[in-house]
């Protein structure tokens, strides 16, 4: 879906980033530019698509850059422009509004990693070169929402951006430098963090994606999506860990709150249809199952279920269906009640439907409705008695009649 | 072991456990058994139990369907018992239920019945043999 729109938006992309670019004091050449631009939105597409991974992407990406002979300073630059440029026209579309934050994300995430690797690439220049480019990486860390920090091997924070460090409750990153987790978040999360990073140091290994939970300074809860990887020297030696946090405390509740209303919609469900369809056990092998509402194709499965069910439970050889509480008999409820006469019969046991109202036997009549095959009684006394006597059971006053 | 299912004499009875899967041809093999059991041991009713079969298809219950009306040809009463709640929903659902079929909840009730039958049977043939007095259950 991002990569659609991507794809819809990609000429109103690059002519806005242009027209930004041409804002500038010091305009870089639209033919180093728009191909450079072009380059690096195909390369975000892929990402996007899980086709590339955002590691390959950056270099593919820096590497257009080394060969256009492009200064880092511009380069970098030019990375800023078009992420402003997608956060313009995101702005702008209302459609893509809930695909917004995370398209945002992942693109922050592509065109942070392409600067750093860009950095590398791209070697130093002049001492004036450097102090701008050590500016913009900076710029670019701050403008994200996300959290950026770099540790050394004992998790004191070496670099950290400003998102991070204002949740901290820090005025700048400065105040945070040289501090660690246990100084800056309760010792139990602290003593977790440490234990990550120092997997993810001895490992070696890049941890994505997974879910923590941190606390604020206020001590509210929120629920944070990292990924750390290991910081390496120009040997090759783990020095650190640097890692990218995203603050998903809201999606979190979203689902926590729609599993909340699925759970009580099921278990309302539950109560719903174990009401309508009660077995009781009124005299040895005989059961009654009164019906009460409508009856529809649902319903009426349920009903021969709960019949089954009950049959096998009370070992009922006679169960008796009232449907005094059924409004409407119409040919499908005939039909209904029918499958579920025979279906007990199979089962073992006679049913005798009770509560026929006239009306009722009007409809069924009017209607054509073959009922001959069901054995019906007045109301539910009646139905008792002849059910009594078909297992043997008579009823009789005791001594003279009063 | 060969045999799809057991079948058993008791008394004038014929017991007959349905096998939990049975294949195609094991129904025919299985039917057959039932016909030469009858035959053999002059059995007045046949009870086929399916308390250890939880699935039903279309052949299945044709399985059920012919063998009860050959049981009858050759003069012998059917009585069905155990079938499970998906099955009876599945045998309701392809239309197939059995009229005329004696069909009980387990085998107490279908021992119950069967000795009923049988008094009655006997009542009409008081030479018929049988395993001996029944005693009344009730």
């Amino acid at each position: 879906m991002l990569k659609q729109w991507l794809e819809n938006r990609r000429e109103e992309l690059l002519a806005i980033s242009l027209a930004f670019e041409h804002d500038q004091s010091e305009p870089l050449d639209d033919s180093v530019l728009y191909p450079l631009l072009e380059t690096t939105l195909t390369a975000a597409g892929q990402t996007l698509d899980g086709k590339v991974n955002p590691t390959r992407a950056a270099v593919k990406i820096a590497q257009h850059a080394q060969d256009a002979r492009l200064p880092l300073p511009g380069f970098i630059h030019s990375l800023d422009v078009l992420r402003r440029a997608a956060q313009y026209l995101l702005g702008q579309d209302v459609h893509a509004a809930a695909d917004q934050l995370a398209w945002m994300g992942a693109l922050n995430d592509l065109l942070f990693l392409t600067a750093q690797v860009a950095a590398t690439m791209l070697g130093s220049g002049t001492e004036a070169e450097l102090a701008e480019e050590r500016h913009r990486l900076r710029a670019l860390v701050d403008a994200l929402p996300d959290f950026v920090f770099m540790k050394d091997r004992d998790s004191r924070f070496l670099l950290l951006n400003r998102a991070m460090a204002q949740f901290m409750g820090a005025e700048t990153p400065q105040e945070i430098i040289g501090k660690d987790d246990f100084d800056l978040f309760p010792e139990v999360l602290a003593v977790q963090y440490r234990a990550d990073e120092m997997e993810i140091m001895q490992s070696g290994r890049v941890k994505t994606g997974y879910e923590e939970q941190t606390v604020t300074r206020e001590g509210e809860i929120r629920w944070m999506q990292s990924t750390k990887a290991p910081l390496r020297d120009s040997s090759g030696n783990v020095i650190g860990v640097v890692g990218m946090v995203r603050d998903i405390t809201q999606i979190k509740q979203a689902h926590e709150r729609e599993r909340q209303q699925r759970q009580i919609i099921e278990a309302q469900q539950q109560a719903i249809s174990e009401l309508s369809t009660p077995i009781i056990p009124i005299m040895d092998r005989i059961i009654v199952m009164p019906l009460v509402g409508g009856i529809d194709t649902a319903r009426a499965r349920d009903i021969m279920r709960s019949l089954l069910a009950g049959i096998g439970q009370y070992r009922a050889r006679i169960a008796i269906l009232d449907i005094t509480g059924v409004p409407v008999v119409d040919s499908g409820v005939a039909q209904h009640l029918d499958r579920t006469i025979q279906a007990a019969r199979l089962k073992g046991a006679q049913t005798i439907v009770t509560g026929v109202s006239d009306a009722v036997a009007e409809i069924i009549i009017n209607l054509g409705i073959d009922w001959s095959g069901v054995e019906t009684e007045r109301d539910l006394q009646t139905g008792l008695v002849t059910a009594l006597e078909r297992l043997g059971v008579q009823l009789t006053r005791r001594g003279k009649r009063m | 072991m060969d045999s799809p299912g057991s079948t058993q004499k008791l008394e004038n009875l014929l017991l007959v456990a349905v096998p939990r899967d049975l294949m195609d041809d094991e129904v025919i093999e299985l039917r057959r058994e039932i016909l030469q059991a009858i035959r053999r041991h002059g059995s007045q009713v046949v009870l086929l139990d399916f308390s250890r079969v939880d699935i039903c298809d279309s052949f299945f219950g044709r399985f059920i369907y012919t063998t009860s009306k050959m049981v009858e040809l050759m003069g012998a009463k059917v009585i069905i018992s155990g079938l499970q709640d998906v099955v009876i929903e599945t045998m309701v659902e392809l239309g197939m239920t059995l009229p005329g079929v004696d069909a009980v909840l387990d085998l107490d009730d279908a021992l119950a019945l069967s000795r009923s039958l049988s008094r009655q049977y006997n009542h009409l043939n008081e030479t018929a043999p049988t395993g001996g007095d029944i005693a009344d259950e009730e």
